[in-house]
């Protein structure tokens, strides 16, 4: 439901960064979003085709990355997926774990046509 | 074709302005509650009884968040407290930004707590910092046992959670221990309170933690 807030603030940045770098029309926008953002891609993609429309950034395609949830334990300095909702160390069963991934609305990078193509 | 690295947050913008808003906060001493659920859990009941709870002790406000409508912050004025209603027309959250805004009209006060009242939804407020010191979330019995599983990253975020509407577990098929169970498992942190704030029942924990809490960002800016 808030899609549409995500993209807007990411229309903001993709435009900012697409005139720093000259660009005549951005191609792709490529996401990284995390298992544990409440994000439904479908949903995002239709509030970014509608801010699009009518800017450099119209008819760009949208390439969504999911990451998987992941934690750290600092007792057993190890890194594991977290599956069906199971927050604690899978090797000691301590549930003090830290996230490592799986959180992010990210934009990762941009596709551009600039000045010179 | 050329590829640019970005490597941006998407919310970096709202972080930014949910960074100046806590350190307003820190300046000022001012303790700040968001206080998120789904609609109908019982936020409002709470914060008019968390009112009553501290009004005589500490001075207070009020930021109300609702889609549309004046309802809430009628009810919260008439206890005598200041309130600012922020309608978001149509947006299924509060962000740092309309706080941001709302804030300009408490410049002159000196505030020991601040109680922020989320739009009623379990998804999208989760996502968005405020400058908050504690995102305190509400799930009133009669939503069901299986919610913390369901909507994992509000009990992940969550500081606290408040178990309300108690005083109904006798005629629902719905146990405490299953949603305490999971909701630890997905946050071992939380500060869980079992309430019924309709019938005033469980408070008396909830107002010793607040005083706490309260005390402890009042009396950090005398220590400095």
């Amino acid at each position: 439901m808030h899609e549409y807030s995500i993209a807007q603030s990411m229309m903001q940045i993709v435009l900012a960064e697409a005139k720093k770098a000259k660009a005549r029309k951005v191609v792709k926008v490529s996401l990284k979003i995390g298992d544990l953002a409440g994000i439904f891609p479908d949903s995002l993609s239709f509030c970014f085709d509608l801010l699009a429309k009518d800017t450099i950034v119209e008819g760009a395609a949208l390439i969504i990355e999911k990451v998987p949830l992941r934690g750290y334990c600092p007792h057993c300095n190890k890194v594991f997926l977290i599956k069906d909702n199971q927050y604690l160390c899978q090797h000691c069963g301590n549930l003090n774990i830290e996230l490592t991934t799986g959180r992010e609305l990210q934009i990762d990078h941009l596709e551009i046509e600039d000045e010179a193509n | 074709m050329k590829q640019i690295e970005i490597k941006k947050d998407i919310l970096s913008a709202h972080e930014m302005l949910a960074q100046e808003n806590r350190e307003l906060f820190e300046r000022k001493g001012t303790f700040v509650l968001n206080l998120m659920s789904s609609p109908g859990a019982g936020k409002t009941t709470l914060l008019e009884r968390t009112i009553e709870l501290l009004k005589d002790t500490f001075s207070l406000a009020v930021i109300e968040g609702d889609i549309a409508t004046s309802y809430d912050a009628e009810r919260i004025s008439s206890l005598g407290v200041k309130v600012v209603q922020i309608n978001t027309g149509g947006a299924c959250h509060l962000d740092s930004a309309m706080i941001k805004n709302a804030l300009a009209e408490f410049s002159a006060d000196r505030l020991d707590v601040l109680i922020i009242e989320n739009v009623g939804n379990l998804v999208c407020p989760a996502e968005f910092n405020l400058g908050e010191d504690a995102k305190v979330m509400i799930l009133s019995v009669t939503e069901g046992e299986d919610k913390p599983f369901k909507y994992p990253l509000m009990f992940r975020i969550a500081r606290v959670l408040i178990i309300n509407k108690v005083d109904l577990l006798p005629y629902i098929d719905c146990s405490t221990k299953r949603i305490i169970r999971d909701a630890i498992s997905l946050n071992p942190d939380l500060k869980i309170f079992e309430m019924s704030c309709t019938k005033k029942i469980g408070l008396n924990l909830w107002k010793e933690w607040l005083k706490e809490e309260i005390n402890k960002k009042k009396y950090k800016i005398i220590a400095r």
